[in-house]
C-alpha cells in the first residue's frame, strides 16, 4: 500500500497565475466554462465576473482547481491587501462525501485520496449535500458528479498531479502526508517569528487549516492561512453527515411511538354516542371499549 | 451556518417525493393498526388506507428515478455497479453468486441507502397488502390480510413505512446544508406531518367516497386530531430547535423568516397544516364540511412544510452572499416569544380536547405529559442549551468517523474500477469482512 499523499498549499506565496487550474484543465480535458453557456451568442465571449481578477468565480464541475482573490482593504479604503488561495477538492481524512454515497461510486484510493468512480454515479447529489467545502458539482453534459480525481491516472503511474507540477512558485507542494506536515510547520514558525519594524508580529492571522485532526480528521489537501478560515471560504467547524442519525432517528422513533398511540387512542377510545350511554367517565385504561362497540377483537383489514 | 456549502438543486420531484411518499406511510401505518387493532366496523379504514399507499409509493418511485441524473443507473442504489458487472463476467445467474452476494449495497449510516432499501420493501409490502384488499373473501385474501403471514406484513409494512415517512428528514439533516443540518428535529417533523397527511387522505377519500359509518369517520377525525396535536408539538420544538445560538453568535430562525420559502415553511405549515385543520375538527358539533376542509387544509399544509424545507436552504445560501438583514434583537425577542406562545397554545389545545372529546385517564395523562415536555424541550432550546445526543455517543456508527490518515477504505465502498485482487476475494463491509489486499 503506498503511503498518503497530500497537497500542501502555501497561500502567503500564490500569485494568483491561474496555471494549476489550466494544468488541471488541458490534463484532464475541461472543457473552458464559457463554451457551456446555452447562449450561442455567449459561447465565444470571455466570461467576466467584475469580481477581482476571478472570472471563474467558484470551484464547478468543469473547474476542479479554482484559484480565489480575495480583496481587503482598510477601514479608510486608502490600503489594500490580496489573499489569494488555489482551491481544491480537500481529500478529507473523514470524507462527507464518500460517507453519504448512496451507489458506492466515491471511493478511497490506496493513495487515501478521495476519488469519484464516474460509471457508478447515478447523480443523486447526496455528495453535493454533504461536502462542508462546495466542491463537488453535477456535470449537467455527463450526468455525474464531478470533482478533483487528486489525478489518479497520474499517481498510478507515479507522476506528480498536473497542478503541483505546474505551479510556478511552489505554493502548491505535493508530497507523502509526513513530509508535507513537516514543511508546513516549519513555514509556520517561519511567518510567526517575523516582526515588522515595530517589533509586531507581520503575520499575526497565519494558521495551518486541516493539517491537524481538527477539520474532519484531517484534511489530505491542507493550507497555510494567514487570516481566520471563513475569509477563505473554509469553514471552520464541517462535520461528518453521520452525525446528525442517531438522535434523529432516536426522536423519529419517538414521535412513531407517539403517533401509534394516538391512533390507538382514537380507535379503542369511545365515541361521542358510547359517551351519552355510559353517564361516569370511566377510569379504565383506553384500550377497554365501553358498551355499544362490538367485540373487542381485532379485525380483518381485508374486507368491509 | 456553513454558507460555502453548494445547492444540490433538490427541485420539485424531490418535494413532491417527500410529501407523497410520507402520505403514503402514514396511510399504510393507520390502516394497519386499524386491522389489527380496531373495530371489525372501520375495517373500511384500512382498506382504504392500503388502496391509497400503493399508488401513491408507485409515483414515489417514478419520481425518484425521473430525479437521477442519470435514471437507468437508479439500481446502482442498491447494488455496486462495477460489482454487478463482474459478477455478470463470471456468468451470473449460472455462477459468481458470491460476487452478486457481495456486491449488495448498504450503509447503515447513510439514510440515503438504507432509504433506498426501505422503499424497494416498502413498495412490496404495500403491492402485496393492496392486492389482499382486492378481495373481501378467497384463499389471497386470508393470506394477505389475515393470518401470520399476513399480520407480519403488515407490521413489517408499517414499520419500513414509517421509516421512509422519517428517513427523507433524516436525510437532510445528514448533510452540511444550512436549516437541514441544524437541527435534529427534520425527521420526526415529517414523520409527524407523514401521520397526519395519512389521515388526512384517507379522512377525505371516506368523506367524499359517503362509505364509512358515522362512528368511523369520528374515530378518524380523533386519530387526525391526535397526529395533529403531536405534529404542533414536533414543529414548535423544530422551531425552538433553530433558536440554538449558533457559534456566529447568530440565531437561525430570524434569518429563515428573511426568506420566501423560509416564510412558507414556517408561517404556511403553522397555519395551513395545524392551527386552521384544529380549530376546524375542534368545532363544536360533527359537521362533513369541517372535517373535509381540515383534511384539505393538512394536505396543503403538508406540502407547504415540504417545500418550505427543501427551498429554505438554497435560499439561505443566496442570502448569505449579501450583509444579514435581521436585527439582533428579533432572535432574542423571538427566543422569548416562543417558549410564551408554546405554553399558551400547547395548553389550549390540551383544554380543547379535554373539552370536546370526554378522554379516559390514560390518554389525560398523555396528553398532559405530553404537553409538559413539549414546553421544557421548547424553553430548553430557546435558552441556547444543546439538547440532543452529544456528538460521539455512538462511536463506531460510521466506519469513516474514527478512520485515521492511511487509515484503509474507510466507508468507501469496494466499487472499485479495477479492483485489486479477483472479485471472489472481496469481502462485503456489510457482513463485517474486511478488505484484504
Amino acid at each position: 500500500m503506498p503511503d498518503a499523499v497530500g497537497f500542501f498549499t502555501d497561500t502567503t506565496v500564490c500569485i494568483g497565475c491561474k496555471a494549476c487550474q489550466v494544468a488541471c484543465h488541458q490534463w484532464n480535458d475541461l472543457p473552458a466554462e464559457g463554451m457551456q453557456a446555452a447562449d450561442p451568442q455567449r459561447r465565444s465571449l470571455p466570461l467576466l465576473s467584475g469580481d477581482s481578477y476571478d472570472n471563474t468565480r467558484s470551484l464547478s464541475d468543469v473547474n476542479w482547481r479554482h484559484v480565489k482573490f480575495i480583496e481587503q482593504f482598510s477601514a479608510d479604503r486608502k490600503q489594500a491587501a490580496w489573499l489569494m488561495m488555489s482551491d481544491v477538492c480537500k481529500h478529507c481524512v473523514n470524507a462527507p462525501c464518500l460517507e453519504v454515497c448512496p451507489t458506492g461510486a466515491i471511493l478511497r484510493t490506496e493513495f487515501d485520496t478521495v476519488f469519484i468512480n464516474e460509471p457508478a454515479c447515478n447523480g443523486c447529489r447526496d455528495c453535493v449535500t454533504a461536502c462542508p467545502f462546495g466542491v463537488i458539482h453535477m456535470s449537467m453534459s455527463r450526468g455525474v458528479a464531478q470533482k478533483c480525481t487528486f489525478c489518479y491516472d497520474r499517481l498510478r503511474n507515479g507522476f506528480t498531479p498536473s497542478c503541483a507540477q505546474a505551479c510556478p512558485t511552489g505554493s502548491i507542494k505535493f508530497g507523502k502526508i509526513a513530509e508535507l506536515k513537516r514543511q508546513a510547520r516549519e513555514r509556520l514558525a517561519q511567518l510567526q517569528r517575523e516582526r515588522d519594524p515595530n517589533g509586531q508580529p507581520v503575520w499575526p492571522g497565519a494558521q495551518l487549516y486541516g493539517e491537524d485532526e481538527k477539520v474532519l480528521g484531517g484534511l489530505n489537501a491542507f493550507y497555510l492561512l494567514v487570516d481566520k478560515p471563513e475569509t477563505y471560504g473554509l469553514p471552520s467547524n464541517p462535520k461528518l453527515p453521520s452525525r446528525a442519525v442517531p438522535p434523529s432517528s432516536l426522536w423519529s422513533v419517538l414521535t412513531a411511538f407517539l403517533t401509534a398511540l394516538g391512533v390507538l387512542f382514537a380507535f379503542r377510545g369511545r365515541t361521542s354516542s358510547e359517551r351519552r350511554g355510559s353517564s361516569p367517565p370511566d377510569s379504565g385504561h383506553a384500550a377497554h371499549s365501553a358498551g355499544t362497540s362490538p367485540a373487542a377483537r381485532p379485525t380483518d383489514g381485508g374486507h368491509a | 451556518m456553513n454558507p460555502f456549502v453548494a445547492d444540490p438543486e433538490w427541485g420539485i420531484w424531490i418535494i413532491l417525493y417527500f410529501y407523497l411518499g410520507g402520505m403514503a406511510s402514514g396511510a399504510y401505518f393507520l390502516a394497519t393498526l386499524v386491522a389489527l387493532f380496531g373495530h371489525e366496523e372501520d375495517s373500511v379504514v384500512s382498506r382504504v388506507g392500503y388502496r391509497l399507499a400503493l399508488p401513491l409509493i408507485m409515483i414515489c418511485g417514478v419520481l425518484l428515478i425521473v430525479d437521477l441524473e442519470r435514471p437507468d443507473r437508479f439500481w446502482h442504489m442498491m447494488f455496486q455497479s462495477e460489482v454487478v458487472s463482474s459478477a455478470l463476467e463470471q456468468g451470473w445467474p449460472l455462477g459468481g453468486w458470491e460476487t452478486m452476494l457481495y456486491a449488495i449495497n448498504l450503509k447503515h449510516w447513510s439514510p440515503m441507502s438504507i432509504g433506498a432499501w426501505a422503499l424497494a420493501l416498502f413498495g412490496l409490502c404495500a403491492t402485496l397488502s393492496f392486492v389482499g384488499t382486492l378481495w373481501s373473501e378467497g384463499r389471497l385474501n386470508r393470506l394477505l390480510a389475515h393470518g401470520i403471514v399476513g399480520r407480519t406484513l403488515q407490521v413489517v409494512g408499517s414499520v419500513v413505512g414509517f421509516f421512509v415517512g422519517s428517513y427523507t428528514g433524516v436525510l437532510l439533516s445528514a448533510s452540511n446544508q444550512p436549516l437541514w443540518s441544524a437541527t435534529d428535529w427534520v425527521g420526526p417533523l415529517f414523520l409527524a406531518s407523514s401521520a397526519s397527511t395519512g389521515i388526512a387522505a384517507v379522512l377525505l377519500v371516506l368523506h367524499v367516497g359517503r362509505g364509512a359509518s358515522a362512528t368511523t369517520l369520528e374515530r378518524l377525525e380523533h386519530a387526525n386530531l391526535w397526529s395533529l396535536t403531536l405534529e404542533l408539538g414536533v414543529f414548535l420544538i423544530f422551531l425552538a430547535s433553530l433558536l440554538t445560538i449558533l457559534p456566529s453568535l447568530e440565531r437561525l430562525l430570524p434569518m429563515v423568516l428573511e426568506t420566501r420559502p423560509g416564510r412558507v415553511l414556517v408561517i404556511g405549515t403553522l397555519v395551513m397544516a395545524l392551527l386552521v385543520p384544529l380549530v376546524l375538527h375542534l368545532l363544536p358539533g360533527q359537521q362533513a364540511w369541517a372535517a373535509i376542509a381540515a383534511s384539505v387544509c393538512v394536505l396543503v399544509g403538508g406540502y407547504a412544510l415540504r417545500f418550505g424545507m427543501l427551498e429554505t436552504a438554497p435560499a439561505l445560501l443566496e442570502a448569505s452572499h449579501e450583509p444579514p438583514r435581521t436585527p439582533v434583537w428579533l432572535g432574542t425577542a423571538l427566543a422569548v416569544a416562543l417558549p410564551v406562545a408554546t405554553v399558551i397554545l400547547i395548553f389550549a389545545v390540551r383544554w380543547l380536547l379535554a373539552k370536546e372529546w370526554a378522554m379516559t385517564v390514560a390518554q389525560h395523562l398523555t396528553v398532559t405529559l405530553g404537553a409538559a415536555l413539549v414546553c421544557a424541550v421548547v424553553i430548553f432550546y430557546a435558552f441556547g442549551w444543546e439538547v440532543g445526543l452529544p456528538e460521539g455517543r455512538l462511536p463506531g456508527f460510521s466506519p469513516e468517523q474514527d478512520r485515521e490518515r492511511g487509515g484503509g477504505v474507510g466507508a468507501s465502498a469496494l466499487n472499485r474500477p479495477d479492483p485489486p485482487e479477483a472479485p471472489l476475494k472481496m469481502r462485503s463491509k456489510i457482513f463485517g469482512w474486511v478488505h484484504e489486499r
